[in-house]
């Protein structure tokens, strides 16, 4: 195998694998920073449609934030 | 913001039998995550293997074919990313749309395809030295290339200049929309100026395929899972940032608690 061809491959893996990484532990870490329930809501509404504002998040039930709520209270204060 | 972290006072709604639509589909949204993601490592581990294993040398190329599994997916990858970043762009900017996540998105989209476009450059490069006896040089693909790849890195710049979050993703998608202004010149460099580089392995215009047989597949397979890795990396960021923004907001509010607190008799 040509080395040009090792060391492409190897670049280009490594990289993307690097970059992965880092987005995984710059997302656990930012989770561990925030309460489990605020981050647990992240975690499952993701980049999805902003729910309702905060106050509505906390009456969701089980004290849970909806999907998104928090991040639409975000976009109110915009 | 604090609200969500305070004991609820007023006596909480009976729990609902099933769980509400809105969970049940981020439920759903991060399994499809997860899915991707295992698809796309399945997908790469399958290119490298059939491109490094499998595949035959080419005639006049010899075994630096096997970059051709991976330098033009990359390449995709790259104006796809961009291409998602303009639609969002696009998408926030328009009123009626207008809403966080598309800036999320277009954040998350150009990030990585800024990652893709480095990498697209370098095993350009890799290619480059063996074929042309340079690693470099100021040819129009290249050049154009070079200059997508840091419009976008001053766009990534760009977001993090301090200021109020609607100014600052306007202007990000502003500046979204003239940086992709380049990802035609740079598809069309090759048509357009004499270039050292080969016309576009795929060509969309002319839909030909300048490869066959097992090297076709394994193209096709590399084009497909780079597609799925930046899916899954795109989702992850964006998930990393709602974190992050919730992470200052709450951070906001307590510093306001905490105002409001030391105010008080």
């Amino acid at each position: 195998m040509s080395a040009y061809v090792d060391a492409g491959y190897s670049v280009a893996l490594a990289t993307l694998a690097g970059y992965a990484v880092s987005i995984a532990v710059r997302e656990r870490t930012a989770r561990r920073r925030l309460p489990a329930t605020a981050a647990g809501g992240a975690d499952r509404g993701g980049g999805g449609p902003a729910g309702p504002s905060g106050a509505t998040a906390a009456a969701s039930p089980g004290g849970v934030a909806a999907p998104g709520g928090p991040v639409g209270a975000e976009e109110g204060a915009r | 913001m604090t609200t969500v972290l305070e004991p609820i006072s007023q006596p909480e709604p009976p729990a609902p039998a099933v769980s509400p639509p809105g969970r049940r589909a981020g439920r759903g949204g991060a399994v499809a995550l997860r899915s991707t993601g295992l698809l796309a490592l399945a997908g790469v581990v399958a290119t490298v293997w059939l491109g490094l294993w499998v595949t035959p040398k080419a005639k006049g190329f010899g075994d630096l074919v096997r970059l051709l599994y991976i330098h033009p997916p990359m390449a995709w990858v790259a104006f796809l990313a961009y291409g998602v970043a303009t639609l969002a762009s696009l998408l926030y900017l328009w009123p009626r749309t207008r809403h966080p996540r598309f800036d999320r998105l277009a954040g998350a989209s150009a990030e990585t395809g800024v990652v893709f476009t480095g990498l697209t450059l370098v095993t350009g490069s890799i290619w480059g030295r063996p074929s042309w006896g340079v690693w470099w040089t100021w040819d129009p693909l290249l050049t154009t290339t070079a200059l997508l790849f840091v419009l976008y890195l001053g766009y990534l710049a760009l977001r993090r200049v301090p200021g109020d979050a609607a100014t600052v993703a306007r202007r990000a998608a502003i500046a979204s929309l003239i940086a992709f202004l380049d990802v035609p010149i740079v598809y069309f460099s090759v048509s357009w100026w004499r270039s050292l580089h080969q016309p576009p392995t795929v060509d969309l215009t002319g839909r030909h395929l300048y490869v066959h047989g097992s090297m076709a597949w394994t193209l096709l397979l590399g084009f497909v899972s780079f597609t799925l890795a930046y899916a899954w990396l795109v989702g992850h960021r964006c998930r990393l940032s709602v974190l992050r923004e919730r992470e200052a907001s709450e951070g906001l509010a307590a510093a306001l608690e905490e105002r409001r607190l030391e105010g008080a008799p």
